[in-house]
């Protein structure tokens, strides 16, 4: 009688029909050695559950609309556009709104505050493949460089960041955040510090920057809004208000 | 039942199969998440109880390969749960090194890791298995015996281990009588 190890697994995991069951069983009763494995493998099988993590907390109700910002291949970026283009029909536009509230915002702060420490100026590549949804999205009319970009978490909120650097000194990030906090803020305290966000029905955004001309910020704002309406590259409308606003504006170091 | 009623049942479940596939338990966390969302989001889900886990299985897996699979963690210290497992069910008492377990489980190809998290850890049949992962029945049955041989023999390359009582055979498919 030939029992192979396949057929052991399955008698081991309840997977044989009865008359296999009782060929292998009675092959089990006569052999020393099989009856082993058989133990063996009953063994790894009430040890391999014990090997896992407990099971975290898993916040159900923290966001149940729009995928997650991984952005890693096309098929998430069509998802993303087709989710974002969803919001539109749906709201039919984005909420825009200033921004204020606590601790996911001035965690926001910090991480841009540590982006703006680091020595910003060396090149850091950032390749396109990375981008996904934001793959069109071109600032050099602002004249503003991308710089980096990284997927973080916000107060639990999956994030990415998408960081632009200025030949004025100007630093700015863009957080698109998955999911819809609620947002708040007591930043007043720091007047140089510029901060709008906006919201389709998905994601949250936030636009951070330091001393950046307060009309020209909020011409950058609203271009950022419609670019995450559909990910399309700006319009040359756009593009014209956008180098414009940074021509008639101060640096920001100013 | 609830559609998150539903869902919130299958956590643990689906919690153990993210770590399986990720081997990272935060990476795990936010790939249930994920696919939790999506779930909640489906306008229509299956009645059937084996049939609704299959699906659920089948949208992490989903998730997984689309979002998460290019940005997998190495495998860290805090992944390793600091226990001991006791297995009283046989005549002899075994003592197998949980940790040296887990990272035998967890050096397993993803292949290898998916179809064990399912069968053992999750209990699924073979054919819940077969349709999680869409293969055949009979690949889950081959896929199953060889993942456990590759973790026995990965066990008995363990020196720092109370070792499980493996035999050294190098052909466990076939006996003759």
């Amino acid at each position: 009688m030939t029992i192979s190890d396949e057929q052991l697994n399955a008698y081991v995991d309840g997977e044989l029909g009865a008359e296999d069951t009782a060929r292998v069983a009675a092959a089990i009763a006569a052999d020393h050695d099989l009856a082993r494995h058989v133990a063996e493998i009953s063994a790894l099988k009430v040890a391999l559950p014990q090997i896992i993590p407990g099971t975290p907390d898993i916040n159900l109700a923290r966001k149940n609309k729009g995928e997650s910002l991984g952005f890693a291949t096309p098929s998430f970026r069509i998802a993303a556009a087709a989710a974002a283009l969803m919001a539109i029909i749906v709201t039919g536009s984005v909420s825009y709104t200033m921004f204020h509230d606590s601790d996911l915002f001035e965690n926001a702060v910090a991480v841009h505050d540590i982006w703006t420490k680091r020595n910003t100026a060396d090149g850091h590549y950032v390749r396109s493949e990375d981008l996904g949804v934001f793959a069109a999205l071109n600032l050099s009319s602002a004249g503003l460089m991308l710089a980096d970009r990284a997927d973080l978490m916000l107060d639990g909120y999956q994030a990415v960041r998408l960081s632009f650097i200025g030949s004025r000194g100007c630093k700015v990030s863009l957080f698109a955040i998955d999911g819809i906090p609620n947002l708040s803020s007591n930043h007043e305290n720091n007047r140089n510090l510029r901060s709008q966000s906006w919201k389709t029905e998905v994601h949250t955004y936030l636009l951070l920057g330091y001393g950046m001309d307060e009309a020209r910020f909020a011409i950058l704002a609203k271009a950022l809004s419609q670019f995450s309406e559909t990910y399309d590259p700006f319009n040359l409308h756009v593009e014209q208000r956008l180098a414009s606003s940074r021509a008639e504006s101060a640096p920001c170091n100013a | 039942m609830p559609k998150k009623e539903r869902l919130e049942a299958q956590l643990d479940g689906l919690f153990a199969y993210a770590f399986s596939l990720s081997r990272n338990r935060d990476m795990a966390k936010d790939l249930v998440q994920d696919a939790a969302e999506r779930a909640l989001r489906a306008k229509t889900v299956p009645e059937d109880t084996s049939q609704y886990r299959v699906w659920l299985f089948k949208v992490l897996r989903n998730v997984w390969i689309d979002n998460w699979r290019r940005r997998r963690f190495e495998v860290t210290s805090e992944d390793i749960p600091e226990t001991t497992v006791t297995d009283t069910r046989h005549e002899e008492k075994r003592v197998i090194d949980s940790i040296a377990l887990q990272r035998a489980y967890l050096d397993l190809s993803e292949d290898h890791r998916a179809i064990l998290s399912l069968v053992d850890i999750n209990g699924m049949t073979y054919e819940e298995a077969a349709e999680t992962l869409s293969i055949p029945t009979g690949t889950v049955m081959s896929r199953v015996a060889r993942a456990r041989r590759i973790l026995c023999s990965q066990l008995l390359e363990t020196d720092n281990v109370t070792p499980l009582p493996l035999s050294r055979r190098t052909n466990l498919g076939t006996k003759k009588r």
